[in-house]
């Protein structure tokens, strides 16, 4: 998976790129707008990671040159700013996730993975977390291989928990992704799905755990001591 | 009862003496004048005319004198009645307002230069201040990049005990500087004002990106609303960093396998319940001081997110109090201003 870096900072360039080279992501670098625009333009990224505050312009303006040639090549943007205006700012224009600086590596790799993850994107095909695994064309998920017998909506709801592993899922987000964003709330079942996947999911000794976060959402953990 | 810097006392004062010293130079006059005139009539003279004199003329000067004091006296109160006025709007006025002059027409035109001059000292102790925010913003802004680098660099660098302590550290650093700017933020010009909100979105926005904080540590936070929407007056900035800083506050001291929940009843309580060790009630009052932190806490924090709580509060009109959670543990209320 090929991720350009856009940073002005050297010193900070070099050590995002360091960690996602040991994470298997091959990186090409841009110091300026100017640099990264050649770049985006010439080479087919997976990902873009972006700080705003650069020498000859405001990152959002990559932004928007990204999204009229590359739709929805995910970009995730670093940055000093972080008042509610600057996030919903940065977000409008079509940033796909905020890192406020000074943050930690571990951090910006499970995030551009999730990003990565999304449907359409290079992983968004087969989720792994811990030893579970899900097909997302092929609609199936396994433990250690063992298959999981899933209804539709628990499929559904094991998918956007993967995809966003290790954050939490609002129940607002998950409801629209199971059901629809149409569908009256008296449907929701979620509650009795979830549960029945974590039964599942503890009986083939699977090593991720679902929590709930309740009147928020949902979240799927692995914990470090199972992995 | 005499306030002897009252104007008013003071001019009682001067008219007093200057109704004695007419009256002692009137006798005074009468006694040489009438000396001269003694010599050639009886002894009883002097003492007559004296008497006459007081009978017929003095004794209007006592009633002319408490007449001229009440209505000088009640003449100066009224006048001086604006300057009581302006003194309760100078009062009022807090730090991080915008508008501090006071109207300088209102005063009498004896003490209009002092309330210009005033005026003007207000004005630069303001832009004083501002420029202290602002540096104290751009101070934190331009702080994050070499905080991220460092924090970055000691990433790469092989785990041991050392190593563990500087990352620990500079994560400290980086919350800091985050904190400091949001206190800036908060103190700063005031661009919209309060408007009104739904509480329970804004809260559960602020609360969403926490879980994973929660999680990481084994706690699980819960909100629990009473009312969906509940309009309040606030700004989403200052709900937000309550919110924020509040649950953040509580993750620190939650033990694991514990749940940390926000309830945001009807009547605008938002609370957030921890099961740590809770506050002794000693500590409480400085619980909202800056760099302020706890003795009895070994956690790592930077004394600012209370501050933070306390200051968002103050600019929407908010109260915050801490009390204990029944059963151990430390509860936040704050009072959100109902819209409506």
């Amino acid at each position: 998976m090929r991720i350009l870096i856009v940073e002005d900072e050297e010193g900070l360039r070099r050590y995002v790129r360091a960690a996602l080279e040991d994470s298997g992501f091959s990186i090409d670098e841009a110091a300026c707008l100017d640099d990264a625009t050649g770049h985006v333009g010439n080479v087919p990224y997976d990902a873009v990671v972006l700080d705003l505050g650069l020498p000859d312009g405001d990152g959002l303006t990559l932004i928007q040159t990204i999204r009229r040639a590359r739709g929805g090549l995910p970009v995730l943007v670093l940055t000093a700013r972080d008042s509610v205006k600057d996030r919903v700012r940065g977000l409008d224009t079509g940033a796909d996730d905020y890192l406020v600086k000074p943050f930690a590596m571990e951090e910006l790799v499970a995030r551009l993975r999730a990003l990565l993850r999304r449907p359409g994107q290079v992983l968004g095909a087969v989720l792994t977390a811990g030893n579970v695994t899900l097909d997302t064309v092929a609609r199936n998920a396994a433990v250690a291989g063992a298959p999981l017998n899933l209804s539709r909506h628990e499929m559904a709801i094991l998918e956007q928990l993967m995809r966003r592993q290790g954050r939490l899922v609002p129940k607002d987000v998950l409801f629209d992704n199971v059901y629809g964003a149409d569908a009256l709330p008296e449907t929701n079942t979620i509650p009795v799905h979830v549960h029945h996947l974590r039964k599942q999911l503890t009986a083939l000794q699977a090593t991720v755990e679902i929590e709930t976060h309740r009147g928020l959402g949902y979240l799927l953990l692995v914990p470090k001591e199972m992995r | 009862m005499f306030d002897r810097n009252s104007l008013v006392t003071q001019l009682g004062w001067r008219l007093a003496i200057v109704l004695s010293i007419g009256t002692v130079l009137q006798v005074a006059w009468l006694f040489v004048h009438f000396r001269g005139v003694e010599a050639g009539y009886a002894d009883a003279g002097l003492i007559d005319e004296l008497l006459d004199f007081f009978k017929d003329v003095a004794w209007t000067t006592p009633i002319i004198g408490v007449t001229t004091f009440i209505v000088c006296t009640a003449g100066m109160k009224r006048h001086l009645q604006p300057l009581r006025q302006l003194s309760e709007q100078a009062a009022q006025i807090a730090p991080g307002d915008k508008h501090t002059a006071l109207p300088v027409e209102q005063a009498p035109s004896e003490v209009q230069p002092l309330v210009a001059s005033v005026n003007t000292g207000f004005r630069r102790l303001v832009e004083a201040v501002e420029v202290q925010r602002r540096f104290t913003a751009n101070a934190a802004h331009e702080l994050r990049t070499p905080a991220a680098v460092v924090l970055a660099g000691l990433e790469r660098l092989p785990t041991n005990d050392d190593v563990a302590v500087l990352r620990k550290e500079t994560e400290r650093m980086g919350r800091i500087v985050g904190q400091l700017l949001s206190l800036a933020r908060l103190e700063g010009p005031n661009g919209t004002g309060v408007e009104h909100l739904d509480a329970a979105g804004v809260v559960r926005r602020a609360a969403e990106p926490l879980a994973h904080l929660a999680s990481a540590q084994r706690v699980t936070l819960a909100l629990d609303v009473e009312c969906d929407p509940l309009m309040v007056l606030a700004t989403e900035e200052a709900l937000t960093e309550i919110t924020r800083n509040l649950v953040e506050n509580a993750l620190g001291h939650a033990p694991a396998g514990s749940e940390v929940v926000i309830t945001l009843a009807r009547n605008g309580t938002l609370s957030i319940v921890d099961h740590g060790p809770g506050i002794p009630e000693m500590d409480r009052g400085h619980l909202f001081e800056r760099f302020w932190r706890g003795s009895w806490t070994s956690r790592p924090g930077s004394g600012l997110g209370l501050a933070i709580v306390a200051e968002a509060c103050q600019r929407i009109g908010a109260r915050v109090r801490c009390i204990s959670t029944p059963g151990g543990g430390a509860t936040f209320e704050v009072r959100l201003p109902i819209a409506g």
